[in-house]
């Protein structure tokens, strides 16, 4: 029991799992993710366009082609540099299942539920929400819907790579949902907004709490897309109250599909994200350092992260994938830091059906970190077997 | 003197009709085959197939797409991306494919 119960906590934090994959919108000029997802922010379930695309040119079961139902199935093999009993193997990493239905003949009102039924426990209640949309299908306003509800916080690059520093830096992880209420819209083809109003108590936030109403959080992303480039700014606050200090976050982030750029002649993207943090590195217990005096020492300094992500399609269905990502946890203090490189591939054998795989070379300098078995310092090996409906 | 006449009707006609460029509409058609399939012809039954369609049709209906009088969610910003010489390009090379 402990040793899953540590597995879970350990991959949870650090491993991949599928949100969106904002490269196809900066591709084909979609400025608001709902051209595929059910959610104005990306991730999660998706709509009839969504699964058709995600085909990849293959042919789909007839039945599946519906905008009901949607899930979501990986598997995963990790092999750390320093395997121990509670830290490599095979696992689930999720089955979730969602249902989505429009209740009213215009379509207008959306609802939306999504558990995860198998795999890691934690984010086992993931989207929830009612979706009010105040314009037709692939039309835009200044808003084009108000969500409440339980949903993914639109905070920095959402993107399908998350196994990135910078999401666990700014408590923006793929298992960190937020509950309130949030309102997104698109001006214009080359701008959008979303602003959320949130209850500032993430994974718990889903139910009733102690003092839950006295405390508040607020996320806003906004972005750009002139062209093949896409620039996003983020921010996150949620009010704590004192002695417990109030974490905030901020992000600058960038696509560029060279893909659009030429046609196809360069079938290549590169993410590009910056962030700053402060009062998050408390997360940092969670399996990703070793030494619990160290992240005491650090909870309350601001942070520093990046991420490049490149990818470069050999073909329609096999991608070359390099990602370079650094943690500061100290910005003050920089020659504490963690960084990775790491090459691999993901390859669509099917509709809506892939496989990962990757190498990492990590590096940690604090002393107790360098040369431990924590997340944070160690070099691994993983793949991937991802399903989609 | 009058199949001359008829030789140059045909010509002049050839080239008025044929609106765009098939190997600049090939290279475009890039961002087409993501989802209308590989040589036009579409993987599932709710994206039509391009292959063989008429060039005037998918100029008329590109432009719509453009203008907004025409709304898709997929197509709308796809065919944004897209200049005049694009759409005849793209629909004088997929007029050309046979399926």
């Amino acid at each position: 029991m402990a040793f899953r119960a540590l597995l879970s906590i350990w991959l949870l934090g650090h491993l991949p799992l599928a949100f969106a994959y904002p490269e196809y919108a900066v591709r084909y000029n979609m400025i608001s993710c709902n051209a595929c997802h059910v959610s104005p922010t990306g991730g999660g379930p998706r709509n009839i366009n969504g699964k058709l695309f995600g085909a990849y040119g293959y042919k789909m079961n007839p039945f599946l082609v519906q905008k009901y139902v949607s899930a979501d199935f990986r598997a995963l093999f990790y092999y750390p540099q320093r395997p121990g009993p509670s830290r490599d193997g095979m696992g689930l990493m999720s089955g979730s299942v969602a249902g989505h239905v429009a209740i009213d003949e215009a379509q207008r009102i959306e609802l939306v539920l999504e558990h995860n039924l198998a795999g890691f426990s934690a984010g086992n209640y993931r989207d929830t929400y009612a979706l009010f949309k105040f314009v037709d299908e692939g039309k835009r306003g200044w808003l084009d819907s108000i969500l409440v509800g339980r949903f993914r916080a639109p905070f920095g690059i959402v993107t399908d790579e998350h196994r990135t520093y910078t999401r666990l830096q700014t408590g923006s992880r793929w298992f960190d949902f937020d509950t309130g209420v949030m309102a997104s819209g698109s001006p214009s083809d080359q701008f959008h907004y979303d602003l959320a109003l949130v209850n500032g108590e993430k994974s718990l936030g889903n139910s009733l709490n102690a003092g839950q109403a006295e405390r508040y959080g607020g996320v806003l992303n906004l972005r750009w897309m002139p062209g093949a480039l896409l620039f996003g700014v983020s921010g996150n606050y949620y009010d704590q109250k004192s002695p417990t200090p109030s974490p905030k976050a901020v992000s600058l982030y960038s696509i560029f599909s060279l893909g659009r750029w030429t046609d196809d002649r360069i079938p290549a993207v590169v993410h590009f994200e910056y962030t700053r943090a402060w009062g998050w590195n408390s997360l940092l217990s969670q399996g990703f350092a070793n030494d619990s005096s160290y992240v005491d020492s650090i909870k309350t300094t601001g942070s520093e992260g990046m991420l490049v992500l490149a990818e470069y399609y050999l073909s329609r269905h096999f991608v070359l994938i390099y990602k370079y990502d650094f943690l500061k946890p100290d910005h003050d203090y920089p020659a504490d830091i963690y960084d990775r490189h790491g090459i691999g591939f993901r390859w669509y054998i099917g509709p809506n059906t892939s496989i990962q795989a990757r190498t990492e070379i990590a590096r940690a300098t604090h002393p107790s970190e360098s040369g431990s078995t924590a997340i944070g310092g160690q070099n691994a090996t993983f793949g991937i077997l991802q399903i989609e409906l | 003197m009058k199949y001359l006449i008829l030789l140059v009707t045909l010509i002049l006609s050839e080239s008025l009709f044929a609106l765009g460029d098939v190997e600049a509409g090939k290279a475009k058609s890039q961002t087409c085959i993501a989802c209308h399939g590989q040589n036009g012809i579409s993987p599932n039954a709710l994206w039509p197939n391009l292959a063989g369609q008429k060039d005037q049709y998918i100029i008329e209906q590109l432009k719509a797409f453009k203008e907004g009088t025409r709304v898709n969610p997929m197509m709308s910003p796809i065919a944004k991306m897209l200049s005049d010489q694009d759409m005849e390009n793209v629909a004088a090379y997929f007029s050309q494919v046979k399926d």
